[in-house]
């Protein structure tokens, strides 16, 4: 077994999770999400967000629109559409039980460590 | 100093180093092959690539122009190798096929960057991950003690070629060639080359004469592949027409356009389509159809081969998928075809039976009569000569009586077991039952004229149509006992086969000559031994000028 592997298993789960987060918040373009995503060591490579914003995208949660750059390319700015509202909200509530249900596994193991 | 390349990433225009492009290029071409089966594919590429544009303006932000490899490695540390976006992303489908990507395969490379000479050694050495220190130690004893090395070292120059991308050097070295190994070499070639322009002066030139040769060399091997192209060419077109005229042939044989047997002669040639074939042979139709299916798919494919070989030859683009592989399966089918009908042809040919007539020239006093054996008139009243020169087993095919004309008629002469002189004509033929077999035997018309102490046989014998070939033929025995003197006329060559005689004379050189029946067997009465050995033992045809027909 990889620890690695294991570890970005466990950060590929929450990270669409997050995306939609980040992006309820406030729209934003690729390299905010990217800074944002770094900040929290959520992301290891840059190059992973791109096929799972194609995928949200794809699958209707996202839309974006795009904006001229001073500095560079132009830039393309994600937003949720009402579906992804929706799916992020019911992705929240998920986690609350999902936090609780992890949380109570680990308490267990609390005594013996 | 060092070459750039320009490339427009997102609109935006970069120049770029030469080995940093070929770092870059390399990566999103990975990148693309790992995510070739989603469905988002050139968005994700797009998106990346402006990513990547816009780490590169950061890096370029201070008055630098030029893009350099350690800026793309950067880059790329940033963005992830690919094997780390497998891990991150769970894409099954695609792992294999970058798995593909990256699979170790060696290939034969003249290794020009550790060369002594040519790189010849070098590059087999990597081949067989052997030192090339001991190639090269037994290249300089082979080209001292036999001098053949230095060919064998010259024609390898010549036909392998000097790895010179990164890639084509990976592959030489059987490292898979993906971006981290690509960004290595780079790495490693950039400090090798500071160490070799530190290198002594002696090395330098010959390193000079080197890359001189190796210019010849490939000069060399560009004319010799000049060459192949030409002769390529032409044998691509002889393929082709050589192809094309036989299925033609083919073809006009199937339409009973051409002749599927033809022989004899311009006088009394014969000739039969293969449907006229097909009827005498074949019992149904059903067995045929199959025979004809088979033959002409068996015949024709080869054919079809060579015109696809030509065109391949003649326009290497040219390239139909799976026409090789359907080709061979389909040539056998028809082989399979083919035997399958033989075998079923061949039950009716698996029983053999005769009909045997037995004339006894009772009139002749076999002591004092000389016996004369002449061949008789030939069906077909020719006045020429020519007709000698065809084989024995000739059979004419006549429709106008329904009657096939078979020249299988043999022949011999043996001792009779009484004091008679007498002929026997024996018939046999083939069938699916010796019942079938009799009565084709029987079905057999055969005429020999016997007049007085002349006996006249005939070369030919008829059965009706609807007998069909079964491999009936006629042996004509004439029984002499001891004593008796027969003399055999020219015509009959055509005929004799095979009669025993203690002066072990050829068939054909026995006719004109008188024979006398003794215990021991047939003995010549005139034949001149001498000559007869300086001919030779074998037959020579003769010129038709000088053979005269004895037809009586």
């Amino acid at each position: 077994m990889n620890i690695e592997n294991s570890k970005a298993q466990l950060r590929k789960g929450v990270l669409e999770f997050c995306v939609l987060a980040l992006l309820k918040k406030e729209e934003a373009y690729p390299s905010d999400l990217l800074a944002a995503l770094k900040d929290a060591q959520l992301i290891v490579v840059e190059g992973t967000l791109y096929p799972l914003l194609s995928r949200l995208k794809n699958g209707g949660l996202l839309t974006y629109r795009w904006e001229e750059s001073k500095t560079g390319p132009p830039r393309k700015y994600y937003c949720l559409t009402a579906e992804g509202d929706q799916f992020y909200n019911e992705l929240v509530a998920s986690w609350g039980e999902l936090k609780e249900a992890v949380e109570n596994v680990l308490l267990a193991n609390k005594p013996t460590n | 100093m060092k070459k750039t390349v320009q490339v427009n990433l997102s609109g935006q225009i970069f120049t770029l180093d030469e080995d940093a492009f070929d770092l870059l290029s390399s990566y999103l071409n990975q990148i693309g092959k790992l995510y070739d089966r989603s469905p988002g594919k050139d968005e994700i590429i797009t998106d990346i690539e402006m990513r990547i544009a816009e780490l590169l303006l950061e890096k370029l932000a201070n008055n630098k122009q030029v893009v350099m490899i350690q800026d793309v490695e950067a880059v790329i540390t940033i963005m992830g190798k690919p094997e780390q976006f497998e891990a991150e992303e769970d894409y099954q489908d695609t792992s294999s096929n970058y798995a593909e990507s990256n699979h170790k395969s060696k290939r034969l490379f003249r290794d020009q960057d550790n060369a002594v000479v040519g790189g010849v050694c070098a590059g087999v050495g990597q081949y067989f991950g052997i030192e090339p220190i001991w190639l090269r130690l037994f290249m300089a004893i082979s080209i001292i003690v036999f001098g053949s090395g230095a060919l064998l070292y010259i024609i390898l120059w010549v036909i392998v070629p000097a790895a010179r991308t990164t890639a084509e050097k990976l592959s030489m070295k059987g490292e898979p060639v993906n971006i981290n190994n690509i960004g290595k070499t780079i790495e490693d070639e950039i400090n090798n080359l500071g160490a070799k322009l530190g290198s002594n002066g002696a090395k330098n030139t010959t390193r000079k004469m080197a890359s001189g040769l190796d210019r010849f060399f490939s000069f060399l091997a560009e004319l010799i592949r000049g060459f192949l192209k030409v002769f390529g060419k032409i044998l691509g077109a002889v393929l082709f027409l050589v192809g094309l005229f036989s299925i033609i042939g083919i073809l006009g044989a199937v339409f009973g356009i051409a002749d599927f047997f033809h022989w004899g002669n311009d006088h009394w040639g014969n000739s039969m389509t293969i449907y006229e074939f097909g009827d005498v042979v074949f019992s149904s139709s059903e067995w045929f159809a199959a025979a004809v299916v088979g033959l002409v798919i068996t015949f024709a494919i080869p054919f079809i081969g060579m015109i696809y070989g030509g065109i391949g030859l003649l326009f290497p683009k040219v390239r139909i998928p799976y026409l090789g592989v359907s080709l061979v399966g389909l040539w056998f089918i028809g082989v399979s075809i083919v035997v399958f009908t033989a075998f079923g042809v061949g039950r009716e040919f698996s029983k053999e039976d005769t009909s045997k007539t037995e004339f006894v020239l009772s009139n002749l006093n076999q002591l004092q009569d000389t016996i004369i054996v002449d061949l008789g008139a030939d069906p077909f009243h020719l006045s020429t000569s020519k007709s000698y020169r065809i084989n024995r087993n000739d059979f004419v095919f006549k429709t106008e009586e329904n009657e096939i004309l078979f020249g299988n008629v043999s022949f011999n002469v043996e001792e009779s077991r009484t004091d008679a002189i007498s002929l026997e004509i024996l018939k046999s033929s083939q069938g699916a039952s010796f019942d079938e077999a009799r009565n084709r035997a029987e079905a057999i018309k055969y005429e020999t004229k016997i007049d007085s102490n002349k006996i006249t046989v005939d070369a030919y014998f008829r059965f009706p149509l609807n007998q069909m070939l079964r491999d009936q033929d006629v042996n004509v025995t004439l029984k002499l006992p001891t004593g008796s003197v027969v003399y055999l006329t020219e015509g009959l060559q055509r005929v004799i086969d095979d009669i025993d005689n203690i002066d072990d004379i050829y068939d054909p050189h026995m006719v004109n000559h008188y024979w006398k029946m003794t215990s021991r067997g047939l003995l010549c009465l005139d034949c001149d031994r001498s000559t007869q050995k300086v001919d030779g033992e074998y037959y020579e045809p003769q010129s038709s000028t000088t053979i005269v027909i004895e037809n009586h």
